[in-house]
């Protein structure tokens, strides 16, 4: 019933209907009545946390360590209440500043560092890269497995070829294909990718109704409901340990661990800064997201219990493989369509993640990585071309694809058990300790109002090429140099001069693409300076919504 | 009525009373293996334990003040 070809063609049509909504997104954006503008969407966007680590692989874990599989899920629950503070705060932030990524975030709360910025693109692509590999893997494994139905048959576990034999390569490559379709049709300055987020709102749902319809089989129709499972469970002597905690310390340990390496996770993996902050649409919608958000994962995690206890009193121990429980299940009850939904749901989950993470990926190497080391690098003359658009776009694409052939060969030298994310979370926080050390503080907190506005109209003007009189550039040296003596160890003034200096540069660029005549001319009086403060239309913006926090 | 900075307040206790509820001391007193309603008390303590603290946090954001 459920050959190769149905299956296949079920797939494609199934990411077929996603480029549909993708496309129908984008073109509603372009029309100016977007269809994710409200806050359910969002949310759905958000739950692009849940990958195929979600749809399969909590199942294996609630069968080796009962409860265990849960504190992915109740971290970001925990953070989610903080994000009434902290993720306002961060979108507000990116919004005023152009932030698209979080290596833009990290670089531009250090003073706009270009070195942070490119370290944090390279931790983030070696730490994402096994979770990547995961994903390939569980696509590979489900086709594979729902190919033998109505047998249950485990993949063989020995190598194929490397690429051209190698199904799995061929799943990398067409979904760096989808990737390269969905995310760099076109430059967007925001970075914000509309069709994207309808997309990936679509796939949350199928992916929840594919496990709760899974859920509703196992519990209700093989079995007589919770009690039922639950008590049968009890029964076996091996499985009522799941039914506990483990008595030593060391699981507890393990449980807040989880939680909080969770917590980070919600905030800092690349692609929930990609949905959360770049492509959040209005502020008001996080009201909803952070209740709603916990309830998507509540909901995505009722069954994954009486579905794991299901399948180790079904199956014999040892024959099949916890992880595959969800798409086994239906096949060893002969239910075609079920196991196709599940096979679905699970595809959903993994491609999901897999695109929305390399197109943040993508963006990260491409606008802080290699852009400026190529603008470093005098002999391209790239700061005189008029259009850098193919050259971003080519980047970008050449990064999707090197990230997929990169996961792929992760997958195939058999990366080990998969800690991936917990690795980057450790690299990220012990970075993160490291450069706070190094670098206290950032902004201009300390910093006298009158003198840093000062400061920042001296670097507007020099970009327009307006000399300024003596008084202003003295009463900022002045206000430097107090600063400075006021903290003699602090790095504040540094930081907020090298922060002055990028300013410095980005307006001068400005300044040269504005129309003639309205150039300050050398040695004009600029109306409201020297005077401190000046005018507020002279001031940046970005000082003066600084003070502001 | 409830003023919008105090929203903000009431969500990080939520939030320190979630990490309380659900962490070492108190999650070990329902670890045994009785049942409550056919549902291992651990599961059925951390599943409603979670339902309800999304519901505080739902409550908390919903009211709204005279704003």
């Amino acid at each position: 019933m459920l050959t190769a070809p149905i299956i296949v063609v079920a797939s494609f049509a199934y990411v077929g209907l996603l480029f549909a909504i993708a496309y129908y997104g984008d073109k509603r954006a372009d029309e100016g009545r977007s269809i994710i503008a409200n806050p359910y969407i969002y949310v759905l966007s958000l739950a692009v946390y849940c990958t195929s680590w979600t749809f399969y692989g909590s199942v294996g874990r609630a069968a080796t360590s009962g409860i265990g599989f849960l504190p992915i899920y109740l971290g970001p629950t925990l953070m989610a209440a903080l994000w009434w503070y902290v993720m306002l705060k961060i979108i507000r932030i990116s919004k005023q500043n152009r932030i698209t990524s979080i290596a833009d975030f990290i670089a531009s709360r250090y003073g706009k560092s270009q070195t942070l910025g490119g370290l944090v693109t390279i931790i983030a692509v070696v730490g994402i890269i096994p979770y990547i590999a995961l994903q390939l893997k569980a696509i590979s494994n489900t086709f594979s497995i729902v190919l033998r139905y109505p047998e249950v048959v485990m993949p063989d576990q020995q190598s194929a070829p490397l690429f051209l034999g190698d199904n799995t390569f061929y799943i990398a490559m067409l979904l760096a294909a989808f990737t390269i379709l969905f995310g760099t049709r076109h430059l967007d300055a925001t970075e914000r990718h509309e069709g994207l987020v309808a997309a990936i709102a679509f796939e949350s749902v199928v992916k929840l109704l594919a496990f709760i319809a899974v859920g509703l089989f196992v519990t209700f129709a093989m079995y007589d409901g919770f009690d039922d499972i639950f008590s049968r469970a009890g029964q076996v002597a091996e499985m009522s340990a799941l039914l506990t905690v483990g008595g030593d310390s060391g699981n507890y340990t393990a449980w807040a661990s989880l939680t909080f390496l969770s917590m980070a996770a919600i905030m800092f993996l690349p692609r929930q800064f990609q949905v959360a902050v770049v492509e959040n649409v209005d502020e008001r919608h996080l009201n909803k997201a952070l209740w709603l958000f916990p309830l998507y994962l509540l909901a995505i995690n009722i069954f994954v219990l009486p579905i794991a206890f299901g399948g180790l009193l079904h199956f014999a121990s040892g024959t099949v493989d916890a992880d595959t429980f969800v798409l086994t299940l239906p096949i060893a009850e002969q239910r075609p369509w079920l196991a196709l939904f599940a096979f679905i749901g699970g595809l959903s989950a993994a491609t999901g993640m897999v695109i929305v993470e390399t197109i943040a990926l993508s963006t990260m190497v491409c606008n802080d990585l290699v852009m400026p080391l190529l603008l470093r690098m005098k002999a391209l003359r790239l700061t005189e071309r008029r259009d850098l658009s193919g050259l971003l776009l080519g980047i970008r694409r050449g990064a999707i694809v090197l990230i997929l052939v990169l996961g792929y060969l992760y997958f195939y030298l058999g990366g080990g058990p998969v800690r991936a994310r917990h690795h980057r979370r450790h690299l990220l926080e012990g970075r993160h300790a490291q450069r706070r050390g190094l670098r206290p503080g950032s902004g201009f907190p300390d910093m006298d109002l009158h003198a840093a506005i000062a400061l920042l109209c001296q670097v507007r003007l020099a970009a327009d090429h307006v000399s300024l009189p003596r008084p202003v550039r003295h009463r900022v040296a002045q206000a430097a140099a107090t600063l400075r003596a006021r903290r003699p160890g602090r790095h504040h003034a540094l930081s907020v001069l090298e922060h002055a200096g990028q300013y410095r540069l980005l307006y001068r660029r400005l300044a040269d693409q504005a129309p003639k005549r309205r150039r300050a001319r050398p040695g004009h009086r600029v109306r409201g300076c020297p005077q401190a403060p000046c005018g507020g239309a002279r001031i940046p913006l970005l000082a003066r919504q600084r003070f502001r926090e | 009525m409830i003023r919008p900075s105090l929203k903000g307040q009431r969500l990080a206790a939520l939030f320190l009373l979630g990490l309380l509820l659900l962490n070492y001391p108190l999650l070990n007193l329902f670890a045994s293996a009785s049942q409550l309603l056919g549902i291992p008390v651990l599961y059925a303590y951390v599943f409603a334990v979670w339902a309800l603290l999304i519901g505080a946090m739902a409550l908390v954001v919903e009211i709204r003040g005279d704003d």
